[in-house]
């Protein structure tokens, strides 16, 4: 009974001093946890998730967070750019590309230079479907 | 431990509450800089009447909490004609003949309403992202169409201000209302 006292002051001694020596690290989490909490559901709901109906298959379309440099460059532009510029994109096709592009580079361990390559390929790719989308559209 | 080193736990508060407010300020969406984006290039094509264009800034009212996430402030001193731009916050009522623009953020219609009223009378272009604000009494409303932004225009309420809008921008809009 002693002995299961003892080790239990003990461990309970030991938390404390953790506690007490990662006070620190404690106090700066704190204000960001605190933030967080306060921020995370406001800052969910102005994502404006919405429903593309443009098939039959609703795709859904989050926003685009941007830097205060793309925001510099965003504001600068004229009219008529801004007019043609997608402001949300296709969520699911986003993480797709990108778990694809994970798992060449994991499976191929490409150089630098031919993940570059392979990029430039894969956007080329997407622009000339674009390009025959649109032609199909206007013909 | 605490009583010891208290400058650090304190530096270490300050640095993650500076941390965490830079991370906030920098939460502006693409849809939000390319509204800001119309707003500055609206500002192009606006012509204001003499008496309401003096002043060494142009002035660019915001009403309501939120300022396009911040997109607004990138803005902030570019220029107008001559003048910077520069944004203003709780306009007091006798200082409204100050604006040159009003924005007018995102809020439910009766407080949107009780704003318009308000800046009735004033030669200045309101501008809103609300819904359907061109049908409030609005000017200037920004709208999303599917994946991008757009803008529609109520010309009687412009001219009704004493403002001039250009034909290229109407050209552009996605709605002109008031066009005979």
């Amino acid at each position: 009974m002693n002995k299961n006292l003892e080790k239990t002051n003990s461990l309970l001694h030991k938390l404390a001093r953790f506690f007490n020596e990662q006070f620190w690290l404690i106090l700066l989490l704190a204000p960001l946890l605190i933030i967080a909490a306060l921020v995370g559901p406001n800052f969910q709901a102005n994502k404006e998730q919405t429903l593309n109906a443009r098939s039959s298959s609703a795709k859904q379309s989050v926003s685009i967070e941007i830097s205060s440099a793309e925001l510099a460059l965003i504001v600068a532009k004229p009219l008529s750019e801004l007019l043609a510029m997608e402001v949300y994109s296709d969520h699911k096709q986003k993480v797709r590309n990108k778990s694809r592009l994970l798992t060449l580079d994991l499976a191929g361990g490409f150089s630098n230079e031919a993940y570059n390559q392979l990029l430039i390929n894969h956007i080329a790719t997407r622009s000339s479907i674009k390009a025959s989308d649109k032609d199909n559209v206007g013909g | 431990m605490i009583k010891t080193k208290p400058i650090r736990y304190l530096l270490a508060m300050l640095l993650s509450t500076l941390l965490s407010v830079s991370m906030l300020a920098h939460a502006t969406t693409k849809e939000q800089a390319v509204k800001a984006g119309f707003i500055y290039n609206i500002t192009k094509f606006t012509v204001w009447p003499n008496a309401a264009y003096e002043g060494d800034v142009f002035n660019l009212c915001l009403f309501g909490d939120d300022n396009l996430g911040g997109g607004l402030e990138a803005l902030y001193g570019k220029l107008v004609g001559s003048k910077p731009l520069v944004l203003r916050r709780n306009v007091d009522d006798t200082d409204l003949h100050r604006c040159h623009i009003a924005f007018i953020a995102k809020d439910n219609p009766q407080h949107i309403q009780k704003t318009l009223n308000k800046l009735r009378h004033i030669p200045l272009l309101t501008v809103s992202d609300s819904p359907n604000f061109i049908d409030q009494g609005g000017m200037i409303g920004l709208v999303r169409d599917d994946r991008r932004v757009g803008f529609e225009v109520d010309i009687r309420a412009v001219k009704a201000a004493g403002l001039h809008i250009g034909a290229q921008l109407l050209k552009l809009a996605k709605k002109v209302k008031g066009l005979e």
